[in-house]
């Protein structure tokens, strides 16, 4: 694998756990709001 | 935070972690794409986690259908369900468009193909942000309901996807698993598959769970509203 085949792997593994962690947030986000809203 | 979903997390990282290792470090390279073939390993759990949540999506928005006039608790946990499940499905098939995007730039020279699994894939993605977006700007007493039907036709385009490279010559590779005689990965690439299918699907329930959480108090909430007011 050349150059390009290892940075589209590591693009691939960093893109995943990247766009896991903004969804995350954004559901972490909400869980607080409702846990307010609950007390 | 309730402590089993702390312990949940742990675990989930654990597996997560080990699944990393295994992938990058542990299973042999492939023969003839090299270390970019590893991709796959996140690539199929995005798959599988889209799969498994659209799915539990169309379960909930049935359950819906059928109990809203009779059972309301039952209608408003199902459908926070709905809910959480149809975003959490959403990010997976965006994760599986974006790392066989890159995949396919390694090993075919092109981003992206019109083929019959790449389209039909990103329809079922556009079919899904619309049901959020309807979830998001539509008001009144019927959004929950069209939201449900809506679902369900979107639901449709699932087999469609998994049986697009049965069915039509696509760019797009025969399918891995399932496929014709001798199709598959060798046993010994095979623990990368299980370490990170697991662990991402518990990632999943994790996060799907905390979503559940909130959009149920919510609705909840507004409910209690509603009745408070007459």
């Amino acid at each position: 694998m050349g150059d390009m085949g290892h940075r589209h792997l590591v693009l691939a593994y960093a893109a995943t756990i990247v766009i896991h962690l903004v969804y995350l947030t954004f559901v972490a986000i909400k869980y607080r709001a409702a846990k307010k809203v609950a007390k | 935070m309730k402590l089993w979903r702390w312990l949940w997390l742990l675990a989930t990282l654990g597996v997560l972690a080990e699944g990393f290792r295994v992938a990058l470090f542990l299973v042999p390279t492939d023969a003839e794409q090299g270390n970019v073939q590893r991709i796959f390993y996140y690539h199929i759990p995005s798959w599988a986690g889209m799969g498994l949540f659209f799915a539990i999506n169309l379960g909930c928005s049935l359950v819906y259908l059928a109990v809203r006039n009779r059972n309301h608790a039952l209608a408003i946990k199902a459908d926070s369900l709905a809910v959480a499940s149809a975003e959490m499905g959403v990010v997976f098939c965006f994760i599986g468009l974006v790392t066989g995007s890159l995949w396919g730039r390694a090993v075919w020279g092109i981003w992206w193909t019109w083929d019959a699994r790449l389209t039909s894939t990103l329809v079922l993605w556009l079919i899904y942000v619309a049901y959020l977006l309807l979830r998001r700007f539509a008001a009144g007493p019927q959004m929950r309901t069209l939201a449900a039907v809506m679902a369900i036709f979107g639901y449709l385009d699932v087999p469609l996807v998994y049986m697009s490279t049965r069915w039509w010559r696509t760019q797009h590779p025969a399918p891995v698993f399932g496929g014709a005689p001798g199709s598959g990965i060798d046993p010994s690439m095979m623990p990368a598959v299980w370490w990170n299918l697991a662990g991402w699907l518990m990632w999943g329930i994790f996060v799907a769970s905390m979503r559940y959480v909130s959009e149920y108090r919510a609705q909840k909430n507004e409910q209690d509203e509603a009745l408070k007011a007459l």
